[in-house]
C-alpha cells in the first residue's frame, strides 16, 4: 500500500456539527505543522517520488503483472481506457464507497477502493467474508484487522512458527507508521479464485507488544479502525511476497529488524523468514490466473457519491483479461526503488514512481501549488482546476505522457459534501 | 540519487578513525556519524561537495543512509532509501521527539495516509514510499550552510 491510506476526516463531510471538532483539532497545529500552515514552505520539497494513486485509475484499466509469473514481460504495469469487464469468475465486484467506518468514525476513506474477501480455516468451510478490504497495488499480502482492533476478522486459524515452534509476528511498515500482529495461515476465496494456505497477516489483537525495531522506525501503530480506515488490506502488487530475499538467510547472517519476529513470553526477537512463509500476494498462489491483475474503474467527472468497478484476475489467461497491444510500463526488480519506476514531471527525474491503488490521491511534490487550508494533505490550486503534465519512464525504457488535472480539494469537498470519490485529487510527498 | 555526490567516496573514507560516540545524527557533530554506522552495523563511503561532505551508509537491509555535514562538524541533513526505513531514532537524533510529537498531531487532526511531511521552524521531515521501497529526508533548516539549498539533501 502506499502505505498508507486513509482518508480525511469525516468533518468536512458530515456538516456542522463536526466541523467545530475539526477546526479545534486543526487549530492545535496551526503555528507549526501542516504545510498548510503559517509557516513558509522550505525552500526545497523535492522528493523523488510520484505516488500515482487511485485518481490515476479512475477511467482507466489498470494492469498490475507480478514479478516473475507466467506474464511476458514482468513485472510491469500497462494502461488503457477504461471497460468494465462483465461478472465472471475471474471478476470481483470494487467500490469506492467511504470505507467501513463511516458511521462508526465519523470519518470517510476518500478515494478508497474495496473489495470483499473470503478467508477460511484450511482445508475447511468455516470461512467469514470480510468486506472493504483496501485494494492495493502498492503492497504485497493479505492483512486483515479483528475484531478486537475494531474491524471485522473473527476466525481462529493455525498460527505459523518458526523453527523454535514460537510463533511468528510482522512488523509491517508503512510510510507514517506501522502495523503489527501475528502471522497465520488462511485458505483464501474470492470471486471464483482460491489460494490455499496462504500465510496472511492479521493485526488489532496481537499477544505480544511490538518490539524496538519495530517502532524505531517511527510513526504510530495503526493496527486499529482508525488507523486502517478499511477491514484491511488485500495487497496486489507486481511482487509476488511484502519482503523477499531481504528477509532470508541468504541476505546476510543477522535478521533485519522492523520485519519479522519470532515471540516468547521473553519477547520477541528477529527472525529470518523463508520466501514461501512470508506473507504473500495472495494472486500468486491461485491455480490459475496468478500473473497479475486489472484494475478496473469508470471515470469520475469531479465528485461522486460512489463508484462501482471490477478487479479480473490473470493477465492474458481468459477473454476477458488481454493485454493486446497496451504498452507496458517496466518495473524495477532490483536497485535502490524496487517495485518502482521513472516519472519525469516539473523538471525532475522521480526514480520512485510508482501506480497505487492504495494512495488516495496523486502525490507529488511542488512548491508552488497551493496546499489545502482544510484538507492539507491535498492541494488546492487558487484556479481551482490546473493541468499539469508528466511522463512516465519505465525500467523497460517505455515512456508515456501524463496529462492530468489537479483539483481543489476543498472546494470539491465542501461543495459536495455526500461525495467519496474524487478525481484531480492531488497532494505533496 | 546523485551519483556525482559520490565521485570521491574512496579518497576520504579514510578520514572515519574517530573514537565511538554517542552524540545523534542529525544536528550532531561529524562523530556521530561513526556512531550511527556502529549502530546500524552499516559500510560507509564519503566525498566532499562544495560546501559539505556527504557520508552514505548502507545498512543491512540494504537500505542507504546519506548524511550530510557542515564546514563546521555538524549534521545539518539526512537522507534515506531502501527496502526498509531506517532506524529513525538513531538518524534524526535529539530531533526524534520533535518529529514524532509533529507526527502525533497531524495524524490525531487527519488521519494521516502514506507521504508524511513535516515542515516546523526548526525541523523538516519528509517521507515517501511503498512497502519495499521507502525514502526520506530530513534537515534543520538553521543549520544549512551558506550557498547550500535544502533540495541538496536528497
Amino acid at each position: 500500500m502506499r502505505n498508507m491510506l486513509k482518508g480525511k476526516l469525516a468533518s468536512n463531510f458530515f456538516a456542522a456539527i463536526l466541523l467545530g471538532a475539526l477546526l479545534a483539532a486543526a487549530g492545535c497545529g496551526s503555528g507549526n505543522t501542516g504545510l498548510g500552515s503559517t509557516t513558509p514552505p522550505p525552500t526545497g520539497t523535492n522528493s523523488n517520488s510520484f505516488d500515482w494513486g487511485a485518481p490515476f485509475f479512475y477511467g482507466r484499466n489498470v494492469y498490475t503483472s507480478i514479478d516473475g509469473s507466467s506474464a511476458a514481460n514482468a513485472p510491469y504495469w500497462a494502461y488503457t481506457q477504461s471497460s468494465i469487464a462483465a461478472a465472471a469468475g475471474n471478476v470481483v465486484a470494487v467500490t469506492v464507497d467511504g470505507g467501513p467506518f463511516i458511521a462508526s468514525q465519523n470519518s470517510v476513506y476518500v478515494n478508497g477502493v474495496f473489495a470483499t474477501v473470503t478467508v477460511c480455516v484450511p482445508g475447511t468451510s468455516n470461512c467469514q467474508n470480510i468486506d472493504h478490504v483496501l485494494v492495493d497495488t502498492g503492497s504485497y499480502g493479505l492483512r486483515l484487522l479483528a475484531v478486537a482492533g475494531g474491524g471485522e476478522f473473527a476466525l481462529t486459524l493455525p498460527q505459523q512458527v518458526g523453527n523454535d515452534s514460537n510463533p511468528i509476528n510482522e512488523c509491517t511498515q508503512f510510510v507514517d507508521g506501522f502495523i503489527w500482529g501475528p502471522v497465520l495461515t488462511a485458505d483464501i476465496k474470492i470471486s471464483g479464485e482460491s489460494a490455499s494456505s496462504v500465510p496472511i497477516q492479521v493485526v488489532g489483537n496481537s499477544t505480544f507488544t511490538a518490539p524496538a525495531g519495530c517502532t524505531a522506525g517511527g510513526g504510530t501503530d495503526e493496527s486499529n479502525a482508525a488507523g486502517l480506515g478499511a477491514n484491511g488490506i488485500l495487497g496486489i502488487g507486481p511482487f509476488p511476497q511484502d519482503c523477499g530475499s531481504a528477509c532470508t538467510s541468504a541476505n546476510g547472517s543477522t535478521p533485519i529488524e522492523g520485519t519479522y519476529y519470532d515471540c516468547s513470553t521473553s519477547g520477541c526477537v528477529a527472525a529470518f523468514e523463508s520466501l514461501a512463509a512470508q506473507v504473500q500476494n495472495p494472486v500468486t498462489l491461485f491455480a490459475a490466473d496468478n500473473n497479475g491483475t486489472i484494475l478496473e474503474l469508470p471515470g469520475v467527472s469531479g465528485a461522486a457519491a460512489s463508484v462501482n468497478g471490477v478487479l479480473v484476475f490473470g493477465i492474458d489467461t481468459k477473454s476477458n483479461n488481454a493485454l493486446g497491444t497496451t504498452p507496458i510500463l517496466g518495473i524495477n526488480t532490483t536497485g535502490s526503488f524496487p517495485g518502482d519506476f521513472t516519472t519525469n514531471y516539473n523538471g525532475n527525474s522521480l526514480t520512485g514512481s510508482f501506480i497505487d491503488s492504495g494512495s488516495n490521491a496523486l502525490f507529488f511534490d511542488n512548491s508552488s501549488i497551493s496546499v489545502c487550508a482544510d484538507n492539507t494533505s491535498f492541494y488546492c490550486p487558487s484556479g481551482i482546476q490546473l493541468s499539469q503534465s508528466a511522463t512516465q519512464v519505465g525500467a523497460n525504457g517505455t515512456t508515456s505522457v501524463v496529462n492530468f488535472n489537479v483539483n481543489n480539494a476543498d472546494a470539491l469537498i465542501n461543495g459536495n459534501p455526500n461525495a467519496t470519490a474524487f478525481n484531480g485529487f492531488a497532494g505533496p510527498n | 540519487m546523485k551519483p556525482a555526490t559520490f565521485l570521491q567516496a574512496s579518497a576520504l573514507a579514510l578520514l572515519f578513525v574517530f573514537s565511538h560516540s554517542s552524540f545523534a545524527a542529525l544536528g550532531g557533530d561529524f562523530a556521530s556519524v561513526q556512531a550511527d554506522q556502529a549502530h546500524m552495523k552499516a559500510t560507509i563511503r564519503s566525498s566532499q561537495a562544495q560546501a559539505y561532505m556527504v557520508h552514505e551508509m548502507e545498512s543491512p537491509g540494504h537500505v542507504l543512509i546519506r548524511e550530510y555535514v557542515s564546514p563546521q562538524g555538524k549534521v545539518f541533513g539526512v537522507a534515506w532509501n531502501g527496502q526498509f526505513r531506517p532506524d529513525l531514532r538513531q538518524v534524526l537524533g535529539d530531533y526524534y521527539g520533535q518529529y514524532s510529537q509533529a507526527v502525533e498531531t497531524k495524524k490525531a487532526a487527519q488521519h494521516g495516509r502514506s507521504p508524511l511531511s513535516i515542515s516546523q521552524p526548526g525541523l523538516f521531515v519528509e517521507m515517501t514510499g511503498h512497502m519495499r521501497a521507502f525514502s526520506g529526508r530530513a534537515y534543520v533548516p538553521d543549520m544549512l550552510p551558506q550557498g547550500v539549498r535544502a533540495e541538496e539533501v536528497r
